[in-house]
């Protein structure tokens, strides 16, 4: 069993993030930002200057100033004393312009706080103050930090609406700063919400104005934010792209907190693309930063990280030696209950991976313990999961069925569908390997009911995703999906009347819960099957293509040489021969590939083909060839192994007629009634002899064997020539 | 140079198939071999800009692309067609090849005369396209909304066309349903494939421009 890639741990890129264009964003409502040192100084001379001030407009600003410093002092304290004064006093004063930045202050103290719906609601006290003046900086700081609690408060249509609002006054303002803060709150609505397009568009356009006025900072976290979108979308070459611009930058400015990330970031990436020496590499390198600059959460991530590393590669005692030293950091500490308990999981794990039962039960136990310490409901189900997963493998066959179904309760209380799955899965499991199959049974049947309901969740997440995206123009196998997502919601709206309905009629839902049952397992194992039969048809025609393919056209081609530097005509010959033989192979791949090629699953491309191979058939011939088809032949969706068949039956018909009927004319018919498709193929020749031998004969049976493998039938009629009708039922 | 001839460069990574593809047509009245690329990077330093009427292109080529390789040169050279040889008829490169600036497209499968055959086709302003080829076609265009003018979008003519060949006739069939030559016909489809690249850099270009 291996750990997932989610171990591998993301230094909190986004939230991190967030916090890092929450700090800009406010940020703007004074331009220059301090050292420590510096902000006491301003303190102490604010202090002094007001203590005997008088009451007017230069007193609102010097509070807001001091508030403003002593949040930066985090003694949030007196900084909400300051602001709360401020906003009376300008309140008393009509000064509207600084009542609403005492306002956006408290705010702000509020936010740091963790207080969202306070600092909305100062927030909002500030843009009604602002509304009434023509100050539209200020509006544009409202609307932003309006925008910006929203994103925190997890509305994000509210949030887009106000950042859209602040976009707007900073613009109108002219301050490029603000135009590029709005744009990336902008993009992290978008990234929350998994509109990745969207997301990158925003950011893009923040980065051209970080660019524009020289804002390394600001670049170097648009960087960092458009290599997670592109990770996001799976696009990992543009995500190391954006990652390593930001560690240039971060080097530039000698940010090393900021470099320790990118670097992890990169390492991530890199461990995504399975180079794990390189991913090796950036660890250590974020790690070493982190222990030059004492950040120990740092230097346990990348602990933690290596220690992953290592695990993959097998290489038990290195990766034991990391994860020890990263549990023994995050316990002296007292960093994060989370990662010591992670620590402990991860360990486990490798141990159980050894088959170290022992010690793999210490750090299970210890990751139970901790979870239930912290009240961490999730991780206990996990600890318990792992606990009872252990217990099968040492053949604890009592105690693993107490852990997993320990596991599973939580897990449904919580309504945890990927623990819930699990666990079903190791039951069935545990069943099993007990000799309990009536029960393994009825486990299975319920972890393929949880799948299902899984998949249908994760596709109905798609869908809203795919809903936008087709807005803005998108592909037509999205919309299938689109259609496949319906489908679902629809049987999953059935199934939810059939249970309101089933509470009084309860043989009602027996039997609809069975049907559905019944269903899915049906509809599920057929996808597998019709799947795993695709993916080996790709195989088998990459491999004809590669192989086969090119190296028929070489012989082609060299054939061709010879023919040209042929000596005697014997030779020449010879060459020909050659030639022909293989042109003729190479129609016959075509034709296995054509048959493979799943695209082609349509009965209007097997009569399109069929047509096509036709009337090249009798191009150069005497026979002049007739086509026709009647009824609708689009949208009947037709195996492989059907056109195979057909196709080839036709192919047969059609030789016949040039080497044996002396026809001049060929009639090829397609109609399709009542789920039957028919084909006639009729020629004007010397009709079929009484009794036929030898290939011609062979040809015949093929036909038949053929039709048969179809689940058709032919029928041969001696009727003006050769009549030969083919049915085969195509639903 | 002589004028008359066909001028035709090759860039194509296997010695032998490059060998002897140079050597047949060489070796062909009316057409001459004016040069031969062992890859795209080799084909995008060296490719001279005029004096070439077909360029054969590979799409499986080491590094970069045939089909990269082509959007880079096709605006370059005007005056060219691209001709995409493949071993795979898979009909997705197929597509993307065209709408990247082929205007037609070989299997090397192909026999030797029928190469030469699509050569001299191509340059007389034909293009081969299959059935599959005419349904994608004609998918993908309806599917974009945004022609970037009118005269972008498909005549109903060409649309006659596409239909017919997306049911399996053969150019001279078209021909004779529609009254028209079977030259006539190889003309439609070569502008249908030129509206089909001018959409499909309409929308690269609105997405660049999203951005």
């Amino acid at each position: 069993m291996k750990p997932a890639n989610n171990h591998v741990k993301h230094r909190k890129t986004t939230a991190k993030n967030l916090r890092a264009a929450a700090i800009l964003a406010f940020a703007s409502l004074i331009p220059v930002l301090p050292c420590q040192s510096q902000v006491q100084t301003k303190i102490d001379s604010l202090e002094n200057i007001i203590r005997n001030a008088k009451e007017d407009t230069s007193l609102v600003n010097n509070m807001n100033a001091l508030t403003f410093f002593y949040m930066r002092n985090s003694d949030y304290k007196a900084a909400m004393e300051y602001a709360d004064s401020s906003i009376t006093l300008a309140g008393n004063l009509h000064f509207l312009t600084g009542k609403g930045k005492a306002w956006l202050n408290k705010a702000r103290i509020l936010f740091d706080l963790g207080n969202f719906p306070e600092a909305l609601k100062n927030n909002e006290a500030a843009l009604e103050t602002y509304l009434g003046t023509d100050d539209k900086l200020g509006l544009a700081n409202a609307y932003n930090n309006i925008g910006l609690t929203n994103i925190y408060l997890g509305n994000y249509e509210e949030a887009m609406k106000n950042c859209d609002s602040a976009l707007e006054f900073y613009t109108e303002s002219g301050s490029k700063k603000g135009q590029a803060n709005a744009y990336d709150n902008m993009g992290n609505i978008y990234q929350y919400q998994h509109l990745w397009e969207k997301a990158a568009e925003m950011y893009f356009m923040s980065l051209k104005i970080n660019e524009e006025i020289g804002d390394k900072n600001g670049m170097a976290g648009r960087y960092i934010n458009l290599g997670n979108v592109y990770d996001a979308m799976g696009n990992l070459p543009e995500a190391l792209n954006h990652n390593i611009a930001a560690l240039n930058t971060y080097k530039e400015l000698g940010n090393e907190y900021n470099l320790a990330i990118v670097y992890n970031n990169i390492g991530t990436l890199y461990s995504k693309q399975k180079k794990y020496p390189e991913s090796l590499q950036m660890f250590l390198e974020s790690l070493q930063i982190s222990k030059a600059i004492e950040d120990t959460v740092g230097m346990i991530d990348q602990y933690i990280n290596i220690g992953w590393l290592h695990l993959l590669e097998k290489k038990y005692a290195e990766s034991e030696k990391y994860y020890q030293t990263a549990l023994e950091l995050s316990e002296t500490i007292g960093y994060s209950k989370e990662s010591t308990s992670r620590s402990h999981s991860n360990l486990g794990k490798l141990y159980m991976d050894q088959g170290r039962y022992e010690n793999a039960e210490t750090h299970f136990l210890a990751e139970l313990e901790i979870s239930k310490e912290t009240e961490d409901l999730q991780g206990t189900a996990i600890a318990y999961n792992h606990l009872g997963k252990l217990y099968v493998l040492s053949g604890d066959f009592q105690k693993a069925a107490r852990f997993l179904n320990e596991s599973l309760a939580i897990s449904r209380k919580l309504d945890l569908r990927k623990g819930i799955l699990n666990n079903l899965k190791d039951l069935y499991q545990l069943d099993s390997a007990q000799g309990h199959f009536a029960k393994a049974l009825e486990n299975f049947k319920l972890y393929t009911v949880y799948s299902d309901s899984l998949l249908g969740e994760e596709t109905n997440q798609q869908i809203n995703r795919l809903k936008i995206e087709y807005e803005t123009e998108k592909k037509d196998k999205e919309i299938e999906l689109l259609n496949k997502g319906n489908e679902i919601k629809a049987l999953q709206l059935s199934k939810q009347k059939a249970i309101r309905h089933g509470l009084s009629a309860g043989f009602v839902l027996l039997f609809i819960t069975g049907f559905l049952l019944f269903r899915s397992f049906r509809l599920r194992k057929k996808l597998e099957q019709q799947q795993a039969i695709i993916n080996e048809r790709k195989r088998i025609s990459a491999d004809l293509h590669d192989d086969v393919g090119s190296g028929l056209s070489r012989i082609m081609l060299l054939t061709e040489l010879v023919k040209n530097e042929a000596k005697t005509p014997e030779m020449h010959k010879e060459a020909e021969k050659i030639a022909s033989i293989s042109k003729e192979l190479s129609a016959n791949i075509s034709e296995i590939i054509w048959a493979l090629n799943s695209n082609n699953d349509y009965l209007e491309s097997l009569v399109a083909y069929i047509r096509r191979y036709a009337a090249e058939f009798f191009d150069d011939s005497s026979v002049s060839l007739k086509i026709n088809s009647t009824g609708t032949l689009t949208g009947i969706p037709i195996s492989g192994e059907l056109r195979r068949e057909i196709f080839y039956t036709v192919k047969e018909a059609l030789h016949n007629i040039y080497k044996h009927a002396q026809a001049s004319e060929a009639k090829l018919g397609f109609s399709v009634k009542d789920d039957i498709l028919t084909v006639t193929i009729h020629d004007n020749g010397i009709g079929m002899p009484e009794t036929v031998t030898g290939r011609y004969g062979n040809g015949l049976t093929n036909m038949q064997q053929r039709m048969t493998a179809a689940g058709g039938q032919i029928r041969i009629e001696n009727h003006q020539g050769t009549k030969i009708i083919l049915e085969v039922p195509v639903k | 140079m002589n004028k008359e001839n066909i001028t035709v460069a090759i860039v194509e990574d296997t010695d032998d198939i490059r060998e002897a593809l140079r050597v047949l047509i060489n070796g062909s009245a009316g057409f001459e071999c004016v040069h031969v690329f062992a890859s795209a990077e080799e084909a995008l330093a060296k490719m001279p800009v005029s004096g070439i009427d077909v360029v054969l292109m590979d799409i499986g080529l080491p590094g970069i692309s045939g089909i990269e390789c082509m959007k880079t040169l096709q605006p370059r050279m005007p005056e060219t067609q691209f001709m995409i040889s493949t071993v795979y008829d898979d009909d997705d490169y197929i597509f993307s090849a065209l709408q990247s600036g082929a205007t037609g497209y070989m299997l090397k499968r192909t026999s030797p005369a029928q190469i030469l055959e699509a050569i001299r086709d191509l340059n007389s302003g034909g293009s081969p396209m299959s059935s599959e080829i005419a349904r994608r076609v004609v998918a993908y265009m309806q599917k974009s909304k945004r022609p970037s003018s009118a005269a972008d979008c498909l005549t109903e003519r060409e649309m006659e066309i596409l239909d017919f060949l997306a049911k399996g006739y053969l150019y001279k069939e078209i021909a004779a349903e529609l009254f028209i030559s079977k030259e006539t016909v190889k003309k439609h489809i070569h502008n249908i494939y030129d509206k089909l690249q001018v959409q499909t850099r309409t929308e690269a270009i609105n997405k660049a421009f999203r951005r």
